[in-house]
């Protein structure tokens, strides 16, 4: 079952995502910052993350930056969730190399289409 | 008809009324899923209190750069209340934490931030937004000092009040 690590220091953000991916096989890790998503990036390895920007103790640009740069979590895809959609941000994001982004405001159901656009999923039977 | 619309507040050559309907209704379809209605616009000078009752909680988020300036959202406790258990998935008398509500307003106040400065912007002219900060009290009133002008709109969902304070400049750099 893959496994989706969802990192956004706002627990309503992570309730609204968590509520539309349960409806897909697949299992749901949550950090509510990008240190903690470090540490659970490298012990659970999971198939995606969702990666909030702005965020306290580590944002998510360097959040990204630290994932690119170690070997056991760098291939995982990451998308990034950002409430600031300037052009140098978007740079930035891809330059890093985020596999995408999405702009808040936006539905649950279309962050999971976007998801499941890099990352097979089924609905649940 | 040219005269009418030079008339029409703007900022970036965006209509701010236009700017703020759309800002709030697709943030409230998306969510909350809970349907919002744009009433009437609230003239310069007029106190938010005839609108909403005196208990307040009001989300604040910032503008600094190319567009300075601050948004506020007004919403009745019970009101933020219901709001923050749409978002969680709770029943709204489960909802007893402070934390949360702040969490859900301060999240729904950032999302419509970041949507008016999309609308307003304007390219190579940088905008940053600040943190999203909760104040509670009773018969709230914002007021700028800065000399941003003055936007307040009077929405409902239901019969639920919310009121929308956009003060808001263009940098003349």
């Amino acid at each position: 079952m893959p496994k989706i690590l969802l990192v956004d220091d706002s627990k309503t953000t992570r309730a609204i995502i968590a509520k539309a991916l349960r409806a897909y096989e697949c299992e749901i890790l949550e950090a509510p910052n990008g240190a903690d998503a470090l540490t659970l990036a490298e012990s659970a390895l999971p198939d995606f993350i969702l990666l909030d920007v702005t965020m306290p103790v580590m944002d998510g640009i360097e959040t990204l930056r630290r994932l690119k740069a170690t070997d056991a979590v760098k291939e995982i895809p990451v998308m990034m969730l950002t409430a600031n959609s300037s052009p140098e941000e978007i740079a930035l994001i891809t330059e890093l190399g985020a596999r995408d982004y999405m702009t808040k405001a936006y539905k649950a159901d279309t962050v999971v289409d976007r998801v499941k656009q890099i990352l097979p999923l089924e609905l649940k039977s | 008809m040219e005269a009418i619309l030079s008339a029409m507040p703007q900022v970036a050559g965006t209509s701010v009324k236009d700017a703020i309907t759309s800002a709030v209704t697709d943030a409230f379809d998306t969510m909350v899923s809970l349907p919002i209605v744009a009433r009437e616009k609230i003239e310069p000078g007029t106190s938010t209190s005839a609108f909403i009752g005196p208990e307040r909680l009001v989300g604040t988020v910032g503008f600094a750069g190319h567009l300075q300036g601050l948004l506020c959202l007004h919403f009745s406790p019970p009101f933020a209340q219901e709001i923050t258990a749409l978002m969680l998935g709770m029943e709204p008398g489960d909802v007893e934490e402070f934390e949360d509500i702040n969490d859900a307003i301060g999240e729904l106040t950032n999302i419509i931030a970041g949507d008016l400065k999309t609308r307003f912007s304007r390219p190579g002219n940088p905008c940053s937004l600040s943190i999203p900060s909760i104040t509670r009290g009773t018969r709230v009133e914002i007021e700028s000092v800065s000399g941003a002008e003055r936007h307040c709109f009077f929405f409902v969902a239901g019969n639920n009040p919310l009121l929308v304070e956009l003060y808001i400049r263009e940098s003349a750099a």
